[in-house]
């Protein structure tokens, strides 16, 4: 009979009524053995799954470590190619490396030093504009104070219609002052460069933006508060204009 | 056998088919797996007559042949004559404790798979007996446990 029921391409009564007695059963008892041997994997490989997902949350953290290093790099090179194309002002160019930051003291460390031709009161440049101004130099090393340095105090202009000219110092990590006299109409946004007026730094290294404009009637100055255009960060290569 | 014997030794055997046909069931301890039916009709065979081993044997070799659509008449046949033999020898006389319960299965385990060697022949014999030794092994381990609870519900002494 059950030859017969094959040979014709189908089962033979037998089988058709024990596997409907059968199959429901042993389907839920694969279930159940699906659950349970979930149960058990849990139980006895619990550590090597704990184990298993160390491994792949410090492979996670790699990559994204490794997205940041090249998110990094890119800027850097971003950075490097504006500063070499960036113009000389009339001075001759001395390439250097920040060998060392202190945020606190807004002072940073060059590689380069007095061997170099390094002199105090040098401009510190990068692709963005005016970094700080060199103040202490070695014979292989200098130092320079951030523009952000309330200690520094140079000569600047607002790129309006009308040039303003005034003086230029360090307020906080992302403010400086330019107090003028001039009566000129300065708005939000004009840009903010060196003055030249002196002979040091040169005109026309960009110091920042105006962001803010508040007239004192009473001294007949106003203060200007510029957002500077260069700040630490990922910037390792700057240029000192000698 | 009672009623309630015939029905406790028939839920035994289905028991064992939905074992044998689930996943569950194909999944080797050590390489191997039991064989519950045979088990099941070890045991009641070595509590009752040799008539109703060779019943249960017949109706366990159906159970297995259908749900695993594996050849229906080698498997029935050899399952009664195991059944017969089985009850016919435990008539003899010898005490039936676990260990010789044991014993016992494993050898109708053996004697059976190699009748069915003959009857069907396997594809890869050499396979084939290995797996029977490790299932006789497993069978007389089972039988042996399954003994004591199969006693309470087959009472030979009835039969």
């Amino acid at each position: 009979m059950q030859n017969r029921a094959r040979n014709q391409g189908h089962s033979d009564p037998v089988t058709v009524i024990v596997r409907s007695m059968t199959s429901p059963a042993s389907r839920a008892l694969d279930d159940f053995g699906i659950a349970w041997n979930g149960a058990v994997t849990n139980l006895f490989q619990g550590a090597a799954v704990k184990r298993e997902l160390a491994r792949l949350r410090q492979l996670e953290a790699a990559v994204s470590q490794y997205e940041d290093t090249v998110q990094n790099l890119e800027k850097e090179v971003s950075s490097l190619r504006a500063l070499q194309s960036m113009p000389n002002f009339g001075r001759k160019r001395i390439g250097a490396r920040i060998t060392g930051y202190f945020p606190y003291a807004n002072r940073a460390t060059l590689s380069v030093g007095s061997k170099d031709g390094i002199v105090a009161g040098m401009p510190v440049v990068c692709a963005q504009g005016l970094l700080g101004i060199v103040q202490t130099v070695d014979a292989d090393t200098s130092q320079f104070y951030s523009v952000t340095s309330p200690h520094v105090i140079y000569g600047g202009r607002v790129d309006a219609q009308v040039p303003v000219p005034g003086l230029v110092k360090g307020q906080t990590p992302t403010r400086l002052v330019l107090d003028v006299w001039d009566n000129g109409n300065v708005k939000v946004g004009d840009p903010v460069v060196t003055s030249g007026y002196g002979d040091r730094i040169p005109a026309g290294i960009p110091v920042g933006t105006v962001v803010e404009v508040v007239p004192d009637p009473s001294y007949g100055t106003r203060r200007i508060y510029v957002a500077p255009s260069a700040q630490f960060g990922p910037i390792l290569e700057v240029w000192v204009l000698k | 056998m009672t009623a309630l014997r015939v029905l406790g030794v028939a839920l035994a055997l289905w028991a064992a088919c939905v074992w044998h046909q689930s996943f569950l069931g194909q999944t080797l301890l050590l390489g191997q797996r039991p064989d519950l039916v045979l088990v099941i009709v070890v045991l009641t065979a070595l509590h009752t007559r040799p008539a109703v081993g060779a019943l249960t044997g017949f109706v366990g070799g159906l159970l297995l042949g259908a749900s695993a659509g594996a050849d229906m008449t080698a498997l029935t046949a050899t399952r009664a004559v195991i059944g017969f033999a089985v009850s016919f020898v435990a008539k003899t006389g010898f005490q039936t404790i676990p260990i010789t319960v044991g014993l016992v299965t494993a050898a109708a385990t053996l004697v059976a798979q190699v009748a069915l060697l003959f009857m069907a022949p396997p594809p890869d014999i050499g396979r084939f007996l290995a797996a029977t030794m490790g299932t006789a092994i497993y069978n007389g381990v089972v039988a042996g446990l399954l003994d004591a609870l199969l006693r309470r519900i087959v009472n030979s002494e009835v039969d």
